[in-house]
């Protein structure tokens, strides 16, 4: 014990009286350890914590997909009710819409609010396993087309708005206005994995107008003893029979692209499947960061060890074991191991909740993500282990030569041969991690700056958007929404300031209606297109351009012509060669509508979407129920063009616009009301966290290389340098001395760059990937998307160069100033 | 060759100044083999370092082959050394990771010599020495009287005109000892003037010329019997 703690004692003493060294070992190691320890914490509270229900094991998603998508629960309502009558492997199955829709709560009180329902079967809730908190969830009779309205709140919800009434259940709340009886309460657990406030009877029915496309999940718990291979062997075989009943959905897939199939995969991986892939290259940049930093460490303690030959040298020769060196070295390691470690940790709680706020990423919270016991125990476990691995064993073999050459006078000059190998291995490696780290943060970053180069087809200045959700049986008809629109626009355009104000359901880089749409009189071309819903004046607004034909005026009524305008892509697609001007289009089961007006081509849901066919339709002229289902799945949206002066964003404005709709609806409450600028932003938002990411991470990993190469020369000019008093007294000048060290940092640069080129080339797809499952688009589409690969491995040289000539200057000035003399009588 | 006028070499300590060289007077005609001896401390390898002109913080004045060395600066000077001079060290200084051959064209790469010149030079100086077989091997993979060898082939493959030695047996048994003063000596039968510092009699007696150094001074020359031997009193050799 006294051993130790003499050990202990020298250890800091030694580290104190070299604290550069012990100050960048420390920094470097708690670094590396605090971006994995903070990624550790996020993706075992994502990707590796099951969900919370009880044995969720049990649990699976089903998933009409094509094969090799991600993991999802996509399903028709008539495939989901065809899996109820027929599936055998599961003892209970459960069908939901396919997200938390935004909904308009009031409790009475007059303030309502923007909630999230989740529409379910019966059996979804029972096959979650959860029990209600309070009441009940709800029954067969309950999710019967024309039942008694009823809701069941999240403990949250009920907490937050309710104050826990305790006698909730049997009373009524109103959602969109109609009153709802409360029959439950589901634990908040539930709420985590998607965010619902409440849940309300699915009611499938085949009349609903979504009831033959994927606008569903489907869940299921196995059988006891059954498994997921069984599961997806008995659906498998149950493909055909679908194809057989519902012949159309063989349509929804290319010519050669693979089949529609019903697949069975864990819950779990459903619920991470978006947040997977991100995760996951996180992490990979993570380990590479951590790799950089061990490789680091073992730079710093090969150096170190070299600078202490004479010292252990003397030890042995008086008598010190092997056993006890080892001890030594051990101590050392693990002191900053153990300091590194714990700063580390500090770093990983600072930066967590920086991480968690800035991703744009939706990570499912299956569990808390904190810096708790087991991610404190992991922190320093990867201390330990790195420092072990990447500090002591280099610096054993240095003491093992050491050793072996006592205090015998060496008549070489220069560093032997494997140890030169050894520390050119470090810092090539370091340099090809750090290159592919580079040009990977400037490819994310180009594509950024790319995509937030697409023109949108609107105006984002001084363009604001007001949403709100018109749900309910108030908003189900045509007449009232129209009117309830009208007035708000007239209450916006009286706010100073304002100078046009224009309605449209389906924003542009928002949600929308997809349809189908085509020429009238060529049903065979009538495929998918996009719908929106406009007011008179809405292009003008939101200033996307009118090339041909006119707009939609106050004449266009219910009862007069139906009239509508197509983008340039339509036009091209349907008319082509001829004016689209007085042809007839059909959007949905729509009657034939004439084509007044020519727009220019605009994004629909997001900037990396392919320009898609789109038909506009005046508000007044949409059939009540068309409006119904729009209303009941879309926010409405007011655009508002503001005069150029003044901020907009001022509370006073927020509070006008805000009761311009209150004014007219106190149960309709303001969803969003943002820039548009926003909307672009947010669908950037993904490449530029990644490129911020990677561009952090890569400023990191340039340090650690700036270091590791300074580290390297400085300890090989320390080493060399009766070799470069030999090389002086043999007739090098002064400027080939340094034009030697410079060329050799530069060489093991060159050599790492090669490696890290070739490593970032591998990446592209990777990143693709990345991309792609991050701003919604396909792998394909995205690869345009990212900018040249010469151009990031260019920037990623350049930067990597300039480092290496930047680090390689000091000791290579170092090496030319020495005197031959001096270096001749150098150890 | 070399003459040396009122040469004098210190370094501070502190405050105080510690002469390792006092007043040398010293004259060495071209073609000579001097040893330089004395006990450690005495100024024998400072010395060597100033006539190798790796040292130029000395005063007084050295003429080498006319040439007045104390007006030249730091550049001239390790351009006189290059073309003139070769080292032989105690400690060989091979590198490590360079071969015999490539440690031997060491200085001619510090010279404008076209490559095949180099090569055709180094080419024979390994056959001079006899140690073509070796050319391709490490230095850790030779005894230290080859080490040694290499190290002399590496300080004459230039053809200097002055050839200094820091004791260039010192690391060696006596047999390879004596072969090695055998080939200095053959080298200075070839027109080679050799200056050496060594502590070995048997070595000296290879020479044509002993010096004695004493802390600092020059205290014996037996090319000039009549030096004072007494410190602090100057002498000159003939």
């Amino acid at each position: 014990m006294n051993s130790i703690l003499q050990d202990l004692r020298y250890t800091l003493r030694q580290l104190g009286r070299s604290p550069g060294f012990a100050v960048t070992a420390i920094l470097t190691l708690a670094l590396g350890i605090g971006a994995t320890t903070a990624m550790y914490s996020l993706v075992r509270s994502t990707l590796l914590a099951p969900l919370p229900y009880p044995h969720s094991e049990e649990l699976v998603g089903i998933g009409l997909v094509q094969s090799g998508t991600p993991p999802a629960s996509d399903q028709t309502g008539e495939t989901g009710d065809f899996l109820l009558a027929h599936a055998q492997s599961f003892s209970s199955i459960g069908i939901a819409g396919d997200r938390p829709l935004g909904q308009n709560f009031s409790n009475g009180s007059g303030k309502a609010q923007t909630i999230y329902s989740l529409h379910v079967s019966s059996g979804y809730l029972p096959t979650l396993g959860v029990p209600a908190l309070l009441g009940r969830t709800f029954t067969r009779e309950e999710d019967l087309p024309g039942a008694a309205p009823t809701v069941v709140l999240s403990e949250d919800l009920w907490r937050r708005v309710l104050n826990a009434d305790p006698n909730i259940v049997g009373q009524a709340i109103h959602i969109n206005g109609d009153p709802f009886t409360v029959i439950g309460v589901m634990p908040s657990t539930l709420s985590t994995v998607d965010g619902t406030d409440v849940w309300q009877p699915l009611h499938l029915s085949a009349t609903d107008p979504g009831y033959q496309g994927t606008n569903f999940q489907t869940i299921a718990r196995l059988k006891p003893g059954a498994s997921v291979a069984q599961a997806s062997a008995e659906l498998s075989g149950l493909t055909s029979t679908i194809f057989r009943q519902f012949p159309d959905y063989q349509k929804w897939t290319r010519p050669g692209a693979p089949k529609l199939q019903e697949f069975v995969w864990p819950l779990q991986q459903i619920v991470v499947s978006n947040a997977r892939s991100s995760l996951i290259a996180l992490s990979a940049a993570v380990l590479a960061v951590l790799l950089m930093a061990c490789l680091n460490l073992a730079g710093l303690m090969t150096a170190r060890s070299i600078t202490r030959k004479p010292e252990i040298a003397l030890r042995t020769a008086l008598g010190a074991s092997p056993a006890m060196m080892l001890r030594l070295l051990l101590t050392e390691s693990l002191v900053l191991a153990f300091v590194g470690s714990l700063l580390g940790l500090g770093f990983a709680h600072l930066a967590l909740p920086l991480l968690l706020s800035a991703s744009p990423i939706g990570l499912p919270q299956l569990r808390q993500t904190t810096v708790d016991l087991p991610v404190a125990a992991f922190a320093i476990l990867t201390g330990c282990t790195s420092t072990l691995l990447f500090g002591l064993l280099p610096a054993l073999g240095v003491f093992r030569q050491t050793i072996g050459s006592s205090l015998g006078n060496a008549r070489t000059a220069g560093e032997s041969a494997p140890r030169q190998r050894l520390s050119k291995s470090l810092i090539v490696a370091q340099v090809t991690l750090a290159t592919m780290l580079l040009s990977t943060g400037a490819l994310l970053l180009n594509t950024f700056l790319h995509m937030r180069a697409i023109p949108s087809g609107v105006q984002p200045p001084h363009l604001y958007v007001l949403q709100v959700n018109l749900k309910g049986d108030a908003y189900s008809s045509t007449s009232h929404t129209q009117q309830f629109i009208s007035v708000v626009e007239q209450r916006l355009r009286q706010i100073p300031g304002v100078a046009q104000v224009a309605t449209v359901n389906g924003l542009p880089i928002d949600r929308g209606l997809n349809n189908s749409g085509g020429p009238a009189n060529h049903p065979d071309q009538i495929a998918y297109a996009e719908s929106r819903f406009i007011t008179p004046g809405y292009f003008r607004t939101v200033g996307t351009t009118l090339l041909a034909g006119g707009d939609i005026s106050d004449a266009d009524t219910a009862t007069s012509q139906p009239v509508a305008l197509i983008n340039e892509f339509a036009a091209k697609r349907w008319f082509p060669g001829r004016s689209p001007i007085g042809e007839y289009v059909i959007t949905g089961s729509d009657k034939p509508r004439r084509v007044i007006g020519l727009i220019a081509n605009v994004h629909s849901s997001s900037l990396t979407d392919s320009i898609a066919p789109t038909i506009y339709v005046p508000y007044t002229q949409v059939d009540n129920e068309s409006m119904k289902t729009i209303n009941g799945w879309f926010a409405t949206s007011f655009v508002l063009r503001t005069v150029e002066r003044g901020n907009f964003r001022d509370p006073e404005i927020t509070t006008a616009v805000s009761a311009a709709v209150t004014a007219v609806d106190p149960e309709v409450p303001v969803r969003k009301f943002v820039p548009m600028q926003t909307f672009i932003d947010d669908n950037v938002a993904a490449p530029r966290f990644f490129s911020w990411l990677a561009g952090g991470f890569a400023g990191f990993a340039l340090l650690l290389t700036l270091i590791g190469l300074f580290g390297l020369l400085s300890y090989q000019v320390a080493s060399r340098t009766r070799e470069l008093g030999v090389r002086m007294a043999l007739g090098a000048q002064r400027h080939q001395i340094l034009s030697m060290v410079l060329k050799n940092g530069i060489m093991l640069t060159a050599i790492g760059l090669v490696f890290g080129s070739i490593g970032s080339c591998a990446l592209r797809s990777v990143i693709a990937a990345l991309v792609s499952s991050t701003v919604g688009t396909r792998a394909t589409a995205t690869a345009s998307l990212l900018g040249a690969q010469t151009v990031s491995i260019s920037i990623a040289g350049a930067a990597m160069l300039v480092s290496a000539i930047a680090a390689s200057l000091i000791p290579a000035r170092r090496a030319a100033t020495l005197e031959p003399t001096e270096a001749l009588r150098a150890e | 060759m070399i003459d040396i006028h009122n040469l004098e070499r210190n370094y501070k300590t502190g405050h105080t100044d510690n002469f390792v060289l006092r007043r040398i007077y010293l004259h060495i005609a071209a073609g000579e083999f001097v040893t330089i001896m004395g006990p450690s401390g005495a100024g024998k390898s400072s010395l060597l370092n100033v006539l190798a002109m790796l040292d130029d913080q000395w005063r007084g004045e050295f003429l080498f082959e006319g040439t007045p060395v104390q007006t030249l600066n730091r550049k001239q000077r390790a351009e006189l050394a290059r073309r003139r001079t070769g080292m032989v060290f105690q400690s060989y200084h091979l590198i490590d990771d360079l071969t015999v051959a490539e440690n031997i064209d060491l200085p001619l790469s510090y010279k404008d010599i076209p490559r095949p010149e180099r090569q055709a030079l180094v080419a024979d100086t390994l056959d001079r020495f006899n140690i073509v077989g070796k050319k391709d091997l490490y230095p850790s993979q030779l005894s230290g009287g080859q080490q040694q060898l290499v190290g002399i082939a590496r300080a004459v493959i230039h053809k200097p005109s002055l050839l200094l030695a820091d004791e260039p047996t010192g690391n060696l048994h006596s047999e390879q000892a004596a072969e090695i003063m055998q080939l200095f000596r053959t080298l200075n039968q070839q027109g080679t003037t050799i200056v050496q510092v060594t502590h070995s009699e048997a070595n000296a007696a290879f020479g044509s010329r002993t010096l004695e150094l004493r802390d600092g001074w020059l205290t014996r020359d037996t090319a000039n019997p009549n030096l004072n031997s007494a410190p602090g009193a100057p002498g000159a050799a003939a």
